[in-house]
Formats: structure tokens, C-alpha cells, sequence
């Protein structure tokens, strides 16, 4: 007896293949269930079917170099037919005439050969020029106390172990060492990863202040305005003589020269970072080991009912603030079979992991 | 250069085979490898497969008779390539898998409606992130609007695997997309 779930039914539905049988099945379905999460599927698969036509992958092919490849491919492909005539030939005739035929057949190749010599010459100038490019990138950096972005945001580790996550269009300068003391300057937006440790951990803006010990937080300020979301942990942020001290799940903003606190989840601070965790191709001990680094918690292997043969390991984009949990139920779990429990200590055990379920 | 029609595309040729095939890689060529993609998601692949749809192609349009466009024709014949390379490649689809009830947990309070925007740039991730099975049968059914039948016929594979790999991509999708979603 074929189990029918709603979401083999609701697809059925979207793509119209759906019979009259199935549709009240369907219906049924939708009605047993009066918690929110049923009733509202539909209305979320409807909006994700619609959206994933706009499904567009970020890649680029080349139609003109696969022209060009197609196009050698055909050549060598006469080439070679026509040496066998030529072969053909040769049985029968004099050596004066197979001289003559070889000098037309080769009349008829030239523009192959010269397709490749400009290119050939292009490249090592190519080469050295971006060395130069490089070199002088290299320098500008090394010699400034700065990070600056223009299109794209960029990571940064620094080496106390804080991480911080410059937006597009952001500029921050910091000390050469984080030894004697911990500040540093933002213009722009950034998310910080603070690393526990004694000193404080100060940003400053042209607007205000944030101060942090061991915490996760964002801060985003154009030079006039200032808004302060904290993920982890809390702040003290100053601005205008006023001070309020910002906590997990709160963000602050200045408001008529005065700053305003209020709550947020967690999800809607900094979403500005895209990258989130995603694997492929990698096997559970890779996962876990980027899984540790990622979430900052150590987890434990099983070794004997985990499965650390399997080759292939994908999971989708998970936004930032997601708990590890959150990882193991909603995304691992739905393609492979894992169990794990959450030790006293805040460490994680997976007890048995499984490449198919 | 500009852009051919089918019939003028047709009777070069005659008189041009080598141009009417540059007309084509320049037209069709992006659009075959996208079409391509969402199935196999390895552009050196992808760009394999579509050099062989026009090397044939080249091989046999002299003596073919095509009844749709050429646009139609191209994809079509890019995609049954990229599905009996997929056939080749034994990947397996066979294995039974269980439905597996997602736990809905309750969610957070005070979401917000995403752009339109922003929900297909993270549907377009989500998608990419599916496990290659799944993103297989799902691409097929929401791209080439293949039916379960007709995706279990070109994978040599079972109807019910067809549906639990949909059901799987549907959950996966879900799950990355509704912290983003609103309820109603």
C-alpha cells in the first residue's frame, strides 16, 4: 500500500498531474492536521515551486571557444580522411605526383596553424602583467593597517582569533597586534566574532562606540547613523553620552540623538552574509571537523556506528545564525541517518551516522 | 553578427554547413549548457555533453527532418544526452528509501516577508545544495515537465523512487527556505 504524504501529493498538484483520487486524498490530508505547519505548506511550496522557475545556476559557458574546439575537432577529423586518400593515391602514381599532391593538401591548412600563434604571444604578457597588478596589491596592503572592500565582502581572521566579516563598500583599521589592547575602526558594516579573552574588544565609528567581550555581534554604520544588532553574548554601546548595554537577540540604533533598543531574531542579523555552511563531496570527518570550527563546540565521533566511507556528503546553504541542531535535524537528517546526543558540557557525540537512509 | 532564423539557419546549410553550426553554437549554445546544468551540475560535463549533441548534429542535419524549432530540438536532444550519460554513469536511484516525516518545529516569532529577490537567490542556492539524486529528478520534473512515468522510463528506475526523491527535495528545500517564509 503506497503511502501517500503531502508532499508527494502537493507536487503532484504543482506540476498538474494530480487526479481527482489523489486531490481529495490531498484535501483529507490538509484538514486532519489543524496545526499551523500543515495548513500553511501548501502556500510555501507553491511560493518555492513559482520562485525555483527563476532557478538560474551562476555559471558561464563560452559559445565562441566551443566553436573554436568543435571546429578543431571537424579539422582533424578531415585531416585524417584525407591522408588516407592521399595514402590511396600514392599506390598508384609516380613520385612527382604525389609530390604535387601533398603541396595543395598542405595549402589548405594554414589558417589552423596561425589561429595559435597570437594567443601564444598574448599569454606570458598576460602573466606578467597581473604579476604586476599583484605585487603592487600586495604592498598597499602590507603597509596599511587596513581592510578595505569594494564589491564583495570579505573574511578576516585576526590574531587574536576574532573573525570579522567586512560588508561591501566597508573599511576598518586595526592595530598591528591585538596584544596590548583590542580596537579597531569601522566605516561601513561588519560582523564581528569576538574572541573570549581579557581585553576588551572596542569598535569604533564615527557615530559611536561598541564594546564586547566574547560575543557575536554586527555593526552597521554610514557615519551618522549607527545600528547595532548582537547574536551572542552582549555589548556596551555608547553614543551621543548615552550608554546601553545590548544583548543576544536585541539590536540598538540611534533614534533623535538617542539610542533605542529592541528585540530581532537572530536570523535577521547580518543575513547580509551569504555564505553559509554547505558541503559536497566531502566525508562525515571532514563535515564534522568544519562542523567544529564553525559552531566553535567539539563534537565526538562514535567510531564504530558511524559510516565514514561515504564519498559524497551535500547539504544545502544554511543561514549563519543556525544552532548545530538545527543542522543535524532539519538538514542532515532529511538524506542520511544520524544520531547524536548533546553531552552536559555544551559537546556534541554523534552516535551513529549512515550515508543512505 | 545577427541572429538567424530557423529556416535561414536551414539553407546555409547547403551552401555553408560550417557558418550554419557557428550560427548555432552563438545562439543556442548558453542556453543548451543552462538547460543542461540544472541536470548535471558539472560544467566540463555539460560543455562534453552539448559538443556531442553538435557534433551529431553537424553529422546528420543535411538529412534530417525537424519538425519543431530548432531551439526545442537542441534542448531536447541536450537533454536525452545529459540522461543516458547520467544512465552511464550508474548513479544509483534504486535504493528504497523511507519517507521520512520532517519534525516542523514551531517557529521563531516576528518574521519578516522576503523580497522576491531574496527568496530566489536563496532558492537558487537551495537547489544547487540538494543531494545529486534528488536534484536530478526534481530538475526533470520542474524543468522539463517530465512526468513521474516518463522520469522513471529515462532512469530506468522505479515510479516510487521517483516520488520519494521528490518528496526528499521538497522537504530540503523547505527546510532551507522557511526561516525565510512567512506562515499564511
Amino acid at each position: 500500500m503506497q503511502k501517500h504524504t503531502p508532499y508527494h501529493l502537493l507536487h503532484k498538484k504543482l506540476t498538474g498531474e494530480i487526479n481527482s483520487a489523489e486531490s481529495n486524498l490531498l484535501e483529507k490530508l490538509m484538514e486532519v492536521d489543524i496545526d499551523a505547519e500543515y495548513s500553511s505548506l501548501e502556500n510555501e511550496l507553491s511560493e518555492i515551486w513559482d520562485q525555483s522557475e527563476g532557478y538560474s545556476p551562476d555559471v558561464v559557458f563560452n559559445a565562441d571557444a566551443a566553436f573554436a574546439k568543435f571546429q578543431d575537432r571537424i579539422q582533424s577529423e578531415q585531416a585524417d580522411q584525407s591522408t588516407e586518400q592521399v595514402e590511396e593515391k600514392v599506390q598508384k602514381q609516380s613520385p612527382e605526383q604525389v609530390q604535387k599532391d601533398i603541396k595543395i593538401e598542405n595549402e589548405g591548412q594554414p589558417a589552423k596553424v596561425m589561429r595559435m600563434k597570437p594567443l601564444g604571444r598574448l599569454l606570458p604578457l598576460a602573466a606578467s602583467f597581473l604579476l604586476i597588478l599583484l605585487s603592487i596589491f600586495a604592498l598597499r596592503n602590507y603597509n596599511a593597517n587596513k581592510m578595505i572592500t569594494e564589491s564583495s565582502a570579505n573574511t578576516y581572521v585576526m590574531d587574536d582569533g576574532s573573525k570579522i566579516w567586512l560588508n561591501e563598500n566597508s573599511e576598518i583599521s586595526y592595530p598591528k597586534s591585538f596584544e596590548s589592547e583590542r580596537v579597531v575602526e569601522l566605516s561601513g558594516e561588519a560582523y564581528f566574532q569576538v574572541a573570549k579573552s581579557s581585553e576588551p574588544f572596542i569598535v569604533k565609528t564615527a557615530t559611536g562606540t561598541v564594546e564586547a567581550i566574547g560575543t557575536q555581534f554586527n555593526i552597521d554604520t554610514d557615519g551618522k547613523n549607527i545600528e547595532v544588532g548582537v547574536v551572542e553574548g552582549s555589548v556596551e554601546m555608547t553614543y551621543n553620552g548615552d550608554s546601553e548595554i545590548v544583548r543576544e537577540k536585541e539590536k540598538a540604533y540611534n533614534l533623535d540623538g538617542k539610542l533605542e533598543v529592541e528585540d530581532i531574531a537572530s536570523r535577521n542579523i547580518a543575513n547580509w552574509r551569504k555564505e553559509g555552511l554547505s558541503f559536497k563531496s566531502d566525508n562525515i570527518t571532514t563535515v564534522v571537523k568544519d562542523l567544529k570550527t564553525y559552531f566553535g563546540v567539539e563534537i565526538n565521533i562514535n567510531e564504530k556506528n558511524v559510516d565514514t566511507s561515504c564519498k559524497t556528503i551535500s547539504s544545502p546553504n544554511v543561514p549563519h545564525s543556525s544552532s548545530i541542531e538545527y543542522f543535524f535535524d532539519e538538514i542532515l537528517e532529511l538524506s542520511y541517518e544520524i544520531k547524536y546526543t548533546k553531552n552536559k558540557d555544551g559537546s556534541f557525540t554523534i552516535d551513529k551516522f549512515s550515508c543512505s537512509k | 553578427m545577427q541572429k538567424l532564423e530557423d529556416h535561414e539557419i536551414l539553407s546555409l546549410v547547403h551552401t555553408d554547413k560550417e557558418k550554419a553550426i557557428n550560427a548555432l553554437f552563438k545562439q543556442y549554445y548558453n542556453y543548451m549548457c543552462h538547460a543542461v546544468y540544472k541536470i548535471i551540475a558539472d560544467s566540463v560535463t555539460v560543455e562534453d555533453v552539448v559538443q556531442e549533441v553538435y557534433y551529431e548534429l553537424w553529422r546528420k542535419i543535411d538529412r534530417i527532418e525537424i519538425q519543431t524549432s530548432l531551439k526545442a530540438y537542441l534542448r531536447r536532444a541536450a537533454i536525452n544526452k545529459a540522461l543516458n550519460h547520467i544512465r552511464d554513469q550508474k548513479i544509483k536511484f534504486d535504493e528504497e528509501e523511507k519517507i521520512h516525516e520532517l519534525d516542523l518545529v514551531s517557529r521563531e516569532e516576528g518574521q519578516q516577508n522576503l523580497e522576491l529577490q531574496e527568496l530566489q537567490d536563496v532558492i537558487n542556492t537551495a537547489i544547487d545544495g540538494l543531494p545529486e539524486r534528488c536534484r536530478i529528478v526534481f530538475s526533470m520534473s520542474r524543468f522539463e515537465n517530465m512526468s513521474y512515468k516518463e522520469i522513471a522510463q529515462s532512469l530506468d528506475i522505479s515510479i516510487k523512487t521517483v516520488e520519494n526523491q521528490i518528496s526528499n527535495a521538497l522537504k530540503i528545500l523547505r527546510a532551507t527556505v522557511y526561516p525565510y517564509v512567512t506562515s499564511g
